[in-house]
């Protein structure tokens, strides 16, 4: 007989920790026996998901690729070359990679594959970039969706986080978007006028620089909050 | 073929169906939500057990099930899919007696289980039976625990076990009274809606592949006197060391902000004795007892007589009715009744994930004292109740008494113990013994 130091509740001969409190059983006088009789067998019965999910996208994938084939055959047997069936082609390819192909695993990783989507955008903006002939791809669209894909992940990664407090959080969340419509906004300005200029950019970045000021005092006092009451009572 | 079809169809419109002993059965009124609301990964299960003083036959285990089964009609069906709504329909034969496993509860494959809704695993001397809550609710199965126990004493021990209470005759027909739905025939004239207003849930790391099971043993004798010392009954002093528990755990992860919410615990009440109805099929409703922490801290004392209170107005038989009527007016709905089941289907599933158990943060089903004949009690050593995962209540709690003993299981889908840990730490700071096993430590 043997009681649990932490929760003082008596343990069945079968449990070699606690289960509530998870700390072992060192009883010297009754030591545990691992042959005695246990509640429940050892045959773990696995719990079959039958992801419907995964169905759909495999199903989508065989549909989308009809489509796919069928563009390119009908471009190729028209004229003998590939032209203007590679931007339909390269936007269901697009479709594809970006939000059929995650579905198609059981347990999916979020953020590789927002990692994912934005190297296919980054992909599809470079076919058509070749196929129309521009010249925007390398110092317009690249740098944008390198951006957007950098900062969405970077959000995410924090709501996420376990060990960053809630100001933490929401500093580094308001600073990410501060940095990223100053970017945004000077990738335009090179592109578009050849030089630098912030104007609707820094009420957004200014904004959010004030926010995260205000969280970080607000989280701070919260911190020390006996002496914040003190000092501020009324 | 044309006269087959002909004589099928004559058939159907002539042939007037035994309500005693029926083909097929519409889903009661609570059961509807259940067929819709499983998903690839869960459906709403419950588990009962028995322990024998002795391994159990399953031979004679396999002959008292047929003959249970034929007691139980609503045991011997299948679900299956109509256009507009689910419905059961009358299976031949027995589910094959499967050996236990670690992890109950786990998600019933029909398919598997010869498309029975219900299946028997057996474990040295222990009898589980866990149900699909389409065919009944925890009086229901205990009714089904219970004779099929009886049938196995007879049959094993030859001895005659009284059939009284809700031990049946397996050699009597089924009446019409048991497979009624006591949700349609008892609501009230008026319906009120369901009090409004969200309740806390814990915070915690979900697991919902392995449900853990904490059981805490207490002596009934000891317990109800720690009750009845403070003028409430066992299930409102357990409900109240439960609501404590939860009050803890909503400080302990108390982040940033508080939550607004209320801890509150759901209990099923069984509305049978209330209504006097006979049926073995689902019907309870439930009452719920909470606390507002945002109004204080409340002592041991003061919150039994909250719970108590509050468990007297929840179940009050006018109050019920009009609950139960308010669920039967959604079911009679016409414009309901005439969507199809493959879109109702999905607004159900929402409906209930939305509004289920939304309203509770735990819930405490307890089933009561178990009685049993003597010529039966001499063979039986426990009983024991198990909820299965909810869907947003991570953490549930079910209780049965039976020979001095009072045996409460957690069932848990998430890593954290806080909950038991909390509960029976509190029950043993109250004085009382507890005895702990489970199927992880």
């Amino acid at each position: 007989m043997s009681y649990c130091v932490n929760c003082g509740v008596e343990l069945a001969a079968s449990e070699k920790r606690c289960p509530l409190c998870g700390v072992e059983v060192i009883n010297p006088s009754s030591p545990f026996d691992p042959t005695a009789a246990r509640p429940y067998p050892d045959r773990h019965e696995a719990i079959r998901h039958r992801a419907i999910r995964v169905v759909a996208a495999r199903v989508l994938s065989l549909l989308m690729a009809i489509p796919f084939i069928l563009v390119l055959l009908l471009d190729l047997i028209e004229d003998g070359s590939m032209s203007w069936s590679l931007i339909p082609a390269a936007s269901i390819a697009f479709a594809f990679l970006a939000f059929v192909f995650p579905c198609l695993f059981k347990k999916p990783i979020l953020w590789m594959f927002m990692i994912f989507s934005t190297l296919a955008a980054a992909a599809y903006l470079f076919v058509l970039h070749i196929i129309l002939k521009g010249g925007w791809y390398y110092l317009f669209a690249l740098p944008l969706t390198a951006m957007t894909g950098a900062a969405t992940i970077g959000i995410y990664l924090m709501i996420r986080s376990k060990k960053a407090s809630l100001p933490l959080k929401l500093i580094i969340i308001l600073l990410i978007i501060m940095v990223f419509v100053l970017l945004v906004q000077l990738v335009t300005e090179l592109n578009f006028r050849g030089e630098i200029r912030f104007d609707w950019s820094l009420y957004v970045a200014v904004s959010c620089g004030m926010l995260s000021l205000v969280v970080l005092i607000v989280g701070r006092l919260y911190r020390k909050s006996e002496r914040f009451r003190k000092k501020l009572f009324f | 073929m044309l006269l087959n079809i002909i004589f099928v169809c004559v058939t159907m419109l002539t042939v007037k169906q035994s309500s005693e002993n029926p083909t097929w059965l519409k889903l009661d009124n609570a059961a509807k939500i259940y067929p819709p609301a499983q998903t690839e990964g869960w459906n709403a299960l419950f588990r009962l057990s028995v322990t024998f003083d002795e391994p159990v036959d399953r031979g004679v285990l396999s002959a008292a099930l047929a003959r249970v089964l034929k007691r139980f009609p609503n045991f011997a069906m299948r679900l299956r899919r109509g256009l507009f709504w689910y419905y059961l329909d009358r299976l031949s034969g027995q589910p094959e007696i499967q050996d236990d496993v670690k992890n109950p509860c786990a998600r019933m494959n029909f398919k598997e289980n010869g498309g029975f809704a219900f299946r028997v695993r057996v474990f040295g001397c222990r009898v589980a039976v866990e149900i699909f809550h389409v065919i009944t609710d925890g009086a229901g199965g205990l009714s089904f625990i219970k004779t099929l126990a009886a049938e196995y004493v007879s049959i094993k021990y030859g001895v005659t076990v009284p059939r009284e209470g809700d031990i049946l005759d397996c050699d009597e027909a089924p009446s019409k009274d048991e497979l009624e739905d006591g949700f349609l025939k008892h609501a009230g004239p008026r319906a009120v809606p369901p009090p409004p207003g969200l309740a806390y849930h814990l915070r915690s790391t979900p697991d919902r592949d392995f449900l853990r099971v904490t059981t805490g043993i207490v002596d009934s004798a000891e317990i109800s006197e720690k009750a009845k010392a403070l003028g409430v009954t066992v299930t409102e002093y357990l409900a109240t060391v439960l609501l404590f528990a939860a009050a803890d755990w909503k400080r302990a992860r108390r982040g940033f902000f508080q939550s607004r919410r209320p801890v509150i615990v759901s209990i099923p009440v069984n509305l049978r004795k209330l209504f006097g109805c006979r049926t073995l099929r689902n019907f309870a409703n439930y009452a719920t007892v909470g606390l507002d922490t945002r109004l204080g801290e409340y002592s041991f004392e003061e919150a039994v007589k909250v719970v108590h209170h509050q468990l007297r107005l929840g179940t009050d038989k006018h109050v019920l009715a009009a609950r139960i009527a308010s669920n039967v007016g959604i079911e009679k709905n016409i414009l309901l009744r005439m969507v199809p089941r493959v879109i109702k289907k999905p607004i159900m599933s929402l409906a209930y994930r939305m509004e289920g158990d939304m309203k509770n943060t735990t819930s405490l089903s307890n089933l009561g004292q178990v009685t049993l004949p003597p010529e039966m009690g001499a063979h039986i050593a426990r009983f024991d109740f198990l909820l299965g995962s909810l869907v947003r209540n991570p953490v549930n709690a079910a209780a049965v008494g039976y020979g001095g003993k009072v045996v409460i299981n957690f069932s848990r889908v998430i890593e954290e113990s806080f909950l038991e840990r909390a509960f029976f730490r509190r029950l043993v700071k109250l004085g009382v013994h507890v005895l702990i096993e489970s199927n992880y430590s």
